[in-house]
């Protein structure tokens, strides 16, 4: 019979768990607390949320995220859009900025899942500490796709004078905010002691 | 319910087994396999940690409450809270996005600083906090989703943005954000698991 070794996320401390069923919920024996084991059925579900995250990434960028009146009439803006106006505003590091969290961070996010879930089965050996590595880079930097939500929740908030101008959010919205959550609980669900383990 | 020090300490992020040394303040203690951040020297105490979430708490107060932005449009003038932007996100509609702004630049932040003063105002006061393991789960969890930092610049882009409209000025709020975030960051790195243990 093997034994794991696992550390409780509270307390700190090392339990030995025997690897035997998973259905069994083992607690921590000093402080009580739930241990994670790892879950090879785990990948299903991070392929899961990455399916559906590459999916929505199409509307969210090719709708209209947001639109702005004046008595002039409507202009609606895509992701896209929004980056040329700051990049013809002069303010091209905000538009850096924005490009990379909005457009570039969520596709990268969702090709290197892919890869760290793939290579689990396919590729166990390969380049093991690189692949941590880019596991936890891809898990702090995700939540800076939350921007241009927060622009357009702001900017609508910000602008509304009646008729002379307002802001309104769009359907593109919606797909894009998704696509946040989406790659976030992709990354939350993929477990990086995964990258560690022998598939026979 | 102090704890002794565990002797040995799993890497969350591969599983490696380490055996516990001391550290010096500063020192940054990583996964000897992956690299990751196994535990850091402590130069916090429980004072000091309790100092700064009670700052958080006032700044998250300030931050939420005192308009980001103030915009002047031809004599009229509005000023926004993130409180009014996503009233104003609800009543267009944009339900789930409204919520997701809220959830994330508002309640996360608030949550975890109210998670930390359960813990901490026991501590300081020499009792046994409760629920210490319970908080420091959902500590764990909430972290990941606390986005006061993206919501400052995020006003940033907003103003420029809206400066082909009309004279916008940053407000204390959007200040109060950044330095949030600040005050976030710095809890975070400090920790709170060694607080359980034996000293």
């Amino acid at each position: 019979m093997s034994a794991v070794l696992v550390g409780c996320e509270c307390c700190g401390v090392a339990a030995a768990v025997p690897h035997q069923d998973p259905a069994t919920r083992w607690r921590c024996p000093s402080c009580g607390h739930r241990l994670r084991l790892p879950e090879p059925m785990s990948l299903q579900h991070t392929w899961a949320w990455l399916a559906a995250s590459a999916l929505l990434y199409v509307p969210a960028n090719l709708l209209p995220i947001m639109s702005t009146a004046n008595l002039l009439g409507r202009t609606r803006y895509t992701i896209v859009g929004g980056i040329g106006e700051l990049w013809d505003a002069g303010e091209w590091l905000l538009a850096v900025i924005v490009f990379v969290a909005s457009i570039a961070v969520p596709i990268i996010k969702i090709c290197v899942l892919a890869l760290l879930a793939w290579t689990v089965r396919h590729a166990p050996q390969w380049r093991r500490p690189e692949r941590a590595r880019l596991y936890r880079a891809v898990d702090a930097v995700g939540h800076w796709s939350m921007l241009d939500v927060y622009v357009v929740v702001l900017l609508s908030g910000m602008v509304h004078f009646g008729n002379l101008a307002n802001v309104q959010p769009e359907p593109g919205l919606l797909a894009f905010a998704a696509v946040v959550i989406l790659t976030l609980l992709a990354a939350r669900s993929f477990d990086p002691r995964l990258i560690w383990q022998d598939h026979g | 319910m102090a704890r002794d020090r565990p002797e040995v300490m799993v890497c969350e992020q591969c599983g490696a087994a380490h055996r516990w040394q001391p550290l010096h303040s500063d020192a940054v203690a990583r996964c000897t396999r992956c690299a990751a951040v196994l535990a850091r020297g402590h130069r916090l105490g429980v004072d000091a940690l309790l100092a700064l979430t009670l700052a958080a708490g006032a700044v998250l107060v300030i931050a939420n409450l005192t308009p980001i932005v103030a915009l002047d449009l031809r004599g009229n003038q509005a000023e926004t809270t993130l409180a009014s932007a996503v009233m104003l996100a609800w009543q267009q509609g944009e339900h789930t996005v409204a919520v997701l702004a809220a959830a994330t630049a508002v309640i996360a932040p608030a949550l975890l600083i109210a998670l930390r003063l359960t813990v901490l105002l026991p501590l300081a006061l020499q009792r046994q906090p409760r629920y210490f393991a319970w908080c420091l789960r959902v500590l764990h969890e909430v972290s990941r989703w606390n986005m006061a930092e993206v919501l400052m610049v995020a006003a940033l882009v907003a103003i420029v943005r809206v400066a082909g409209i009309g004279h916008a000025q940053p407000g204390p709020g959007m200040l109060g954000f950044g330095v949030l975030a600040l005050l976030m960051a710095a809890l975070e790195s400090a920790g709170m698991k060694h607080l359980g243990w034996r000293q």
